[in-house]
């Protein structure tokens, strides 16, 4: 360890290094692979954007929490929830620890990676910059565990008109965010598969909680607004209609199956988040039809061509339809017209 | 030549910074001094812990190490700053909470993670 400090190194890689030999881990950088170490983030730069937006979202949270520590008010009611700010964080630094050790990764070509990695950012940006806005403007209300204020209200601003719990449904976003910069499915999956009902748990109580605190205001609030996840407004979605147009372009000009395949993935994303109804169930079937066109192709190079026609679906879509949402039109115009007229004589 | 019959006038500065600009310059200011805080305790704890490091069971001194880098210096600096300054300079204080987080993540917050676990 010696050695170290005399080779002039700055003190923190030394401790570091120590550390590493001393956990019978491989070489200088043997703690800090668990963590970022400046090379990485010079040389990731999804890491780099993951590493600033996490840190923005903890000191947020650290905030609160030290003016929680501070605070003389005491709350009307509360109740323990074992999701917390902790098992949050720590399911978080789990997954982050699966995705630096590549547990699940899945080879991907060079542009599919990138492709993920600019979605992935994305992403963690857009979830962290409603994180801390929901943060923020909630104010006082906000804790770590479910607690109800003296003169509770229900905060009706922005991004609360999104959805009900929009802090929550950001952390899920993010989750996503850092499976896809990781090219990890599994990382994305236990996100989907864990975080986001244990988040679902946590709403619901929460939910309980208001309900009984506030019963007509809540009441109203709820019937209004989506629980979790926000509807993106149509402007924002025909930006990503967009971008999924330009990916499942370049992979048809440069016969990318996995770039393609992952335009069907995050279509299917889509299709939760759009605010039009049409758009919610035409971009579900054209997930289906995107991953049957690329298991085609993969059985046979030949069916490649068929990539235009959802190419072709995509850029449709800016003009405000794509041919799943004419579809649903028109039949959704014939069953009313098929309709029995009402016998207004009875 | 000044009036000495005229009311003295706040002198005026076209360059004085928006209220915002100043509570950012404020925040960073809070994350600078942290930043330098924690530069200076860790070399401090760094020389302390290779003093005793000789002295100590390998698995104790990895430990001792752990303790003495800003993973843990930084966010200790950042928590006496906030105490000091979070009445007076709120944006300040949050700075360097920002600070202690950053340092937390960069030196092996997740390695204490998976330790945890």
């Amino acid at each position: 360890m010696n050695i170290l400090f005399d080779t002039g190194q700055v003190g923190i890689d030394a401790a570091s290094s120590a550390v590493g030999q001393v956990c019978n881990l491989s070489g200088q950088d043997a703690i800090l692979s668990y963590g970022l170490t400046f090379t990485q983030l010079a040389t990731q730069w999804e890491y780099a954007v993951l590493y600033l937006a996490a840190t923005a979202v903890l000191a947020t949270v650290a905030v609160r929490l030290l003016d929680k520590r501070d605070s003389v008010e005491t709350p009307q009611r509360r109740e323990r929830n074992l999701v917390a700010t902790l098992t949050m964080t720590l399911f978080f630094f789990a997954v982050y620890v699966l995705a630096r050790l590549n547990v699940g990764r899945v080879p991907l070509s060079t542009a599919a990676v990138t492709a993920a990695k600019l979605a992935g950012s994305a992403l963690l940006v857009y979830s962290a910059a409603v994180n801390i806005a929901a943060r923020h403007v909630i104010g006082r209300f906000w804790s770590d565990q479910i607690e109800i204020q003296e003169n509770h209200q229900i905060v009706r601003r922005w991004p609360y008109t999104w959805s009900r719990h929009p802090m929550y449904g950001s952390l899920v976003l993010f989750g996503v965010g850092m499976g896809l910069i990781a090219s990890n499915p599994l990382v994305a999956g236990l996100v989907l598969a864990v975080f986001w009902p244990a988040m679902a748990y946590r709403a619901r109580r929460e939910e309980q909680n208001l309900l009984a605190a506030c019963p007509d205001d809540y009441a109203a609030y709820r019937q209004a607004v989506p629980m979790m996840m926000p509807r993106l407004a149509e402007p924002t979605a025909k930006v990503i209609r967009a971008g999924l147009g330009f990916m499942q372009l370049w992979s048809v000009l440069f016969a990318c199956l996995d770039l393609f395949a992952l335009s069907g993935v995050l279509t299917f994303g889509l299709s939760f988040l759009m605010a039009r109804p049409d758009f919610r169930a035409a971009y579900k079937l054209k997930t289906v039809i995107i991953l049957s066109f690329t298991a085609l192709a993969a059985w046979n190079p030949r069916f490649v061509p068929l990539f235009w026609l959802p190419v072709f679906a995509s850029f449709m879509s800016l003009s405000g339809h794509c041919p799943g949402t004419l579809a649903i039109h028109l039949l959704t115009r014939n069953v009313d017209a098929q309709e029995p007229p009402r016998d207004e004589s009875l | 030549m000044t009036n000495p019959y005229e009311s003295p006038k706040s002198p005026f500065r076209p360059n004085e910074p928006p209220l915002t600009a100043r509570t950012v310059g404020t925040f960073l200011a809070g994350f600078a001094v942290a930043m330098m805080l924690t530069v200076g305790a860790t070399v401090i704890s760094l020389a302390c812990a290779s003093a005793l490091a000789t002295a100590l069971p390998k698995s104790l001194a990895g430990i001792v190490f752990f303790m003495g880098s800003p993973a843990v210096i930084g966010p200790l600096c950042s928590d006496i700053l906030w105490r000091v300054t979070r009445h007076s300079n709120r944006p300040y204080a949050m700075g360097a909470i920002t600070f202690g987080v950053a340092a937390f993540l960069l030196f092996g917050g997740c390695f204490m993670a998976i330790t945890i676990l």
